[in-house]
C-alpha cells in the first residue's frame, strides 16, 4: 500500500513537472533573432568562397547553410564550382529576374537543362589536371564526381528540383530570411498561392524581415500585371507589403557615414538595393494607384533616405504639380 | 584453400547477424526516414525526384555503412571474448580461410541490407513515378559494395590493434570524412612547402579516397550524366582490391600471431 | 536519518568511480583522444592556410565549437546507452542490487557520472577550439557564460535520457533514438507543432537540444540573453531533465531483476 502510495506520488509529481514544460519552451527560443552572421548573406558569401571553405567542401555546421550550398549544386547539376555570384544578385529584384531568367531559358531550350557560356571559366572544387598533383586518383575523382572542364560553359538544370531544400532549411531554422525570400521565387514559378502560403509563413516567422515583405509585394505586383487577374482585389495586399517593407527597411537602416548605408555592420549593399527599390515602388504605386498627396509625402520622406533616386525626385516635382 | 570451409564461416556469420536483428532494426529506421521523405509535401508540387533519390541514396550509403563497420570491428573480438574461436579453429580451418569466411559473411550481411534497401528504393520510386537510373544507379552499389570490403578488412584490422569501439569510430570517421580529405589533400598542396608536398603524396596514397566509390551525386543529376566507362570502372575495381588486400593482409599476419 | 544520507552519497560516489573507471578501462578516453588528434590537425590545416576575412574567424569558430559540442554529445551517448544494457548482460548489475543501494540510486549515481565525463570532455575540446581560432569578430562574452552552462545541462540531459531509453528499448535502439532526438529533436518539434491549437503544445514534449545549444547565437554576434530568458531556458533544460531522470528510476524501479 505504502509502495503503491509512494509510486503514485512520483507519477503525480512528474504529470505536474511535465504540465510546466510547454510553458516553458513556448515562451522562449534563443534562436528567434533577427539577422546574425550566419544568416547574412555577404558574410555567406565571404566564407563560402575562403580557402578553408573551399577545403571542406560542402560541410557547414549549419543545416541551412549546406541546403543553400546544395542549391547551388542542383542548379549545375551537381557540379562544385567556386561562389561566382556577386552580392548585387542577393537582392530580391536582382534575384527574382535570375530566377526568371534561368528558368525561361531551361523551359525554352532543352528538356530540363541548358549549357549557359557566361559564368564559363569559374574554378571547380576538384581541380583540373593542370592544378591536380593526385594523377590517377584525380582522375578517377573527376570521374566519379559530377565535373565539367572549367573553361566550358556551365550545364544549368530545372531549378523545380530545388523546391524541397527550400522547404527543409526553413524548417530546420525558420528565421533563415533568405531561404524564403529566395525560395518564394523559385516556388511561384509553379504555384504562386503556395508562394504565397510560404512567404506568408516566413513573415510570420520573422516579422521584422522587410526583404520578405517586399518579395510577396514584388510577386503581387508581377501577378497584378496580368490582365486575367482583378487589380484591386490584389490592390491593398500589394501596397500593405510595400508599405510595411519600406517602413521597416528604413527603421532597420543605419545611419550613412560619408554618404553610404551599405558595408555598415548588419546593413550590406543588397539590402540597399532592397530598400531603395521597395521606397521607390511604393511611391510609384501610390501614385498610380492610391493617393497622390500620400504619394508626394513620401517620395519627400524617402529623398531624406536616398537623395540621388531621380523618380522619387520626378514624382515628386509631377505630384507637386498635380496639387 | 578450401572454398568449402570459407563458405561454411561466411553462413555462419551471415546467419548470425541476421539472427541478431541489428540489420533489420537499420533497415526498419532507415525505412521510416525514406517513408517521411516520401510522405513529405513539398508545396503539393510533384515529380521532385532529385531529393528523393538523394536522401534515399545517403540514408542507404550511410545505414549499410555503418552496419557493416559495426559488424566486421565485432567478428574477432567477439569471437575472442566469448571463446567461441577455439571449437572453430579445433576443426580443418585454416586462420586464412576462417578470416576470409568472415570477410565474406560480413559483405553478404552487407549485401542483404543494401537488397532490402534496393527494394524499398524501387519500391518509393515507383509510387512517385520517378525514373530510376539504372546505369549509374547500378554502377554506385557495386561501388559502394567494393567500398564496404575495404572498410571490413580495415575493420578487422583495426580490431586486432585497438579497442572494438575505437576502431568503429575510426572506420566510421574514414567514412564520413572522406570526402573532405579528398579535399582537403588536394586544395592543401597549393600551401605546403615541397616536404609537406612529398607528404601530402604519401598521405594520398596511405589512406583509402573512400568518396570515389560515391556516384550518389551523378546519379542524383543522372539527366546530367552518363554512366561511367568499363576503365574507369575497372580501376576503381582494382583500388579497391588492393586496399583490402593490403588491410587484410595485415588483419591475416596479426591474427596468426596472436596465441589463442 | 543523517547516516542513511552518507549512505546514499557513498554508494552514489561508488558507482560514478565505477563509470570513470569504465570510461579509462574500455579506452572511450583513446577514441576522444583520437577525435581530439582529428581537432587539432583541423587546426593546423587552418593555420597554414590562413584565415583571410573575419567572417572566416567567425566561420572556424563556430565549426570548432559545433564540432566540441557535437563531440562531447555523442561520447556521452555512447557511455549511456551501455550503462545498464552491459551491466545486466554482464550479471555485474547484481551484485550492485545485493547491496544497501537504492535502485534510484544507481540510476541517479549513473547519469550524474555519464554527465561529468560528457562535460569533462566538451571542457577539454571546446576550450582547445577556442583558444585556438584567433577571434576577429565581435562576441558577448556574457554569451559565452551561458553557451558553457546550457551545454552543460544540454550533457546532463542526454545522459538521462539515453539512460532511460536503454531501460526500456533494446541497446542499439536507444543509440539511434537517442542520436535521432540529439540531432533532429528541434525539427522533429517544429514538424509536430506546425499550427496552432494542442500541437505546439504537445511538441513542446520532445526534446529540443537546439534550445540548449547558443554557439551559433554566440558566433553570430548576438547580445547575450537576459535574465529572464536564461532562466526560461535553465528551467525548460531541467525540468526535462528531472522528467527523463525520474522516468529512468520509474522504470528501473519497476524492472524485475
Amino acid at each position: 500500500m505504502n509502495r503503491w502510495s509512494g509510486e503514485a506520488r512520483r507519477v503525480l509529481l512528474l504529470i505536474l513537472l511535465s504540465g510546466g514544460l510547454p510553458l516553458l519552451a513556448l515562451r522562449v527560443d534563443p534562436r528567434a533573432y533577427a539577422g546574425g552572421r550566419s544568416r547574412d548573406a555577404v558574410a555567406r558569401s565571404v566564407r563560402n568562397t575562403s580557402a578553408i571553405a573551399r577545403l571542406l567542401g560542402e560541410l557547414r555546421t549549419s543545416l541551412s547553410d549546406m541546403m543553400f550550398i546544395k542549391t547551388e549544386r542542383y542548379l549545375h547539376s551537381g557540379v562544385g564550382y567556386v561562389p561566382h555570384h556577386s552580392a548585387q544578385l542577393l537582392s530580391v529584384e536582382e534575384m527574382g529576374a535570375e530566377v526568371d531568367e534561368h528558368q525561361s531559358e531551361i523551359g525554352a531550350e532543352h528538356a530540363g537543362m541548358i549549357e549557359d557560356p557566361s559564368h564559363a571559366g569559374t574554378q571547380t572544387l576538384i581541380p583540373d589536371v593542370s592544378r591536380d598533383y593526385r594523377g590517377f586518383i584525380g582522375t578517377l575523382h573527376r570521374s566519379v564526381k559530377p565535373w565539367r572542364d572549367p573553361s566550358r560553359a556551365h550545364l544549368h538544370s530545372d531549378g523545380t528540383q530545388l523546391l524541397p531544400w527550400f522547404r527543409i532549411m526553413t524548417l530546420n531554422d525558420p528565421n533563415y530570411v533568405m531561404g524564403y525570400a529566395v525560395g518564394g521565387w523559385w516556388v511561384s514559378l509553379h504555384d504562386v498561392d503556395a508562394s504565397l502560403a510560404f512567404l506568408a509563413e516566413g513573415i510570420r516567422n520573422n516579422p521584422d524581415a522587410f526583404q520578405i515583405r517586399l518579395t510577396r509585394g514584388m510577386l503581387l505586383l508581377r501577378m497584378m500585371r496580368r490582365p486575367e487577374v482583378p487589380r484591386l482585389e490584389l490592390l491593398d495586399d500589394l501596397l500593405g507589403d510595400f508599405r510595411e517593407a519600406a517602413r521597416l527597411g528604413v527603421a532597420q537602416r543605419p545611419d550613412p557615414i560619408d554618404g553610404l548605408a551599405e558595408d555598415q555592420p548588419g546593413w550590406s549593399l543588397f539590402q540597399e538595393q532592397d530598400l531603395w527599390t521597395a521606397c521607390q515602388t511604393l511611391v510609384l504605386l501610390e501614385k498610380q494607384y492610391g493617393d497622390a498627396v500620400e504619394a508626394h509625402r513620401l517620395a519627400q520622406a524617402f529623398l531624406g533616405v536616398f537623395p540621388d533616386n531621380t523618380v522619387l525626385r520626378n514624382v515628386l516635382l509631377e505630384t507637386a504639380l498635380e496639387r | 584453400m578450401k572454398g568449402r570451409a570459407i563458405r561454411f564461416i561466411a553462413g555462419t556469420v551471415l546467419r548470425e547477424s541476421l539472427r541478431r536483428r541489428e540489420i533489420y532494426v537499420l533497415v526498419l529506421v532507415a525505412c521510416g526516414l525514406i517513408a517521411v521523405i516520401l510522405g513529405f509535401d513539398f508545396f503539393g508540387i510533384g515529380g521532385l525526384t532529385k531529393f528523393y533519390r538523394e536522401a534515399s541514396l545517403k540514408v542507404m550509403g550511410w545505414t549499410t555503412a555503418f552496419a557493416v563497420i559495426v559488424l566486421a570491428t565485432r567478428q574477432l573480438p567477439r569471437e575472442m571474448e566469448n571463446r567461441t574461436i577455439y571449437p572453430l579453429l579445433a576443426r580443418p580451418i585454416r586462420r586464412v580461410e576462417f578470416l576470409l569466411g568472415k570477410l565474406v559473411g560480413v559483405l553478404l550481411a552487407g549485401l542483404f541490407c543494401f537488397a532490402l534497401f534496393m527494394l524499398i528504393f524501387l519500391l518509393g520510386s515507383l509510387r512517385i513515378q520517378a525514373t530510376v537510373p539504372w546505369g549509374l544507379f547500378l554502377q554506385h552499389m557495386y561501388l559502394q559494395l567494393a567500398m564496404l570490403a575495404i572498410l571490413s578488412a580495415l575493420g578487422f584490422l583495426l580490431s586486432l590493434v585497438v579497442h572494438t569501439d575505437a576502431a568503429i569510430t575510426i572506420c566510421v570517421l574514414l567514412y564520413a570524412l572522406s570526402a573532405v580529405l579528398a579535399t582537403v589533400l588536394v586544395h592543401l598542396y597549393a600551401y605546403m612547402d615541397a616536404v609537406g608536398r612529398v607528404l601530402l603524396q604519401i598521405l594520398t596514397y596511405a589512406v583509402p579516397q573512400l568518396t570515389l566509390f560515391d556516384l550518389s551525386a551523378k546519379a542524383v543529376h543522372a539527366e546530367a550524366w552518363s554512366p561511367l566507362s568499363w576503365q574507369i570502372m575497372l580501376s576503381l575495381t582494382v583500388y579497391a582490391v588492393v586496399y583490402t588486400g593490403v588491410y587484410f593482409a595485415g588483419a591475416f599476419v596479426l591474427f596468426r600471431r596472436r596465441a589463442l | 536519518m543523517r547516516d542513511g544520507l552518507l549512505l546514499h552519497r557513498t554508494a552514489i560516489r561508488i558507482i560514478g568511480r565505477g563509470v570513470w573507471i569504465e570510461l579509462l578501462r574500455r579506452q572511450d578516453l583513446y577514441v576522444c583522444g583520437m577525435l581530439m588528434v582529428l581537432f587539432l590537425l583541423g587546426v593546423a590545416v587552418v593555420r597554414i592556410v590562413g584565415i583571410e576575412a573575419p567572417a572566416t574567424g567567425t566561420f572556424m569558430l563556430n565549426m570548432g565549437l559545433s564540432l566540441s559540442t557535437m563531440t562531447a554529445h555523442i561520447l556521452t551517448l555512447l557511455l549511456a546507452v551501455r550503462q545498464f544494457p552491459t551491466e545486466i548482460e554482464n550479471r555485474t548489475l547484481y551484485p550492485l542490487l545485493a547491496r544497501p543501494v537504492r535502485r534510484a540510486d544507481i540510476v541517479l549515481a549513473k547519469w550524474f557520472a555519464v554527465g561529468c565525463c560528457g562535460v569533462a570532455v566538451y571542457a577539454v575540446l571546446a576550450g582547445v577550439a577556442w583558444i585556438s581560432v584567433p577571434k576577429l569578430e565581435g562576441y558577448a562574452s556574457g554569451l559565452l557564460l551561458q553557451m558553457l552552462l546550457l551545454q552543460l545541462v544540454s550533457l546532463f540531459l542526454l545522459s538521462g535520457l539515453a539512460i532511460a531509453l536503454s531501460l526500456v528499448v533494446p541497446r542499439g535502439i536507444a543509440l539511434l533514438a537517442g542520436g535521432s532526438l540529439y540531432f533532429a529533436g528541434a525539427t522533429l518539434r517544429r514538424l509536430v507543432g506546425r499550427g496552432d491549437g494542442v500541437r505546439p503544445v504537445l511538441a513542446a514534449y520532445i526534446p529540443d537540444f537546439g534550445m540548449l545549444d547558443l554557439t551559433t547565437r554566440y558566433t553570430d554576434g548576438v547580445a547575450a540573453l537576459s535574465s529572464v530568458e536564461i532562466v526560461l531556458l535553465l528551467g525548460y533544460g531541467c525540468g526535462l531533465v528531472l522528467l527523463v531522470v525520474a522516468f529512468g528510476v520509474l522504470v528501473f524501479n519497476g524492472r524485475r531483476l
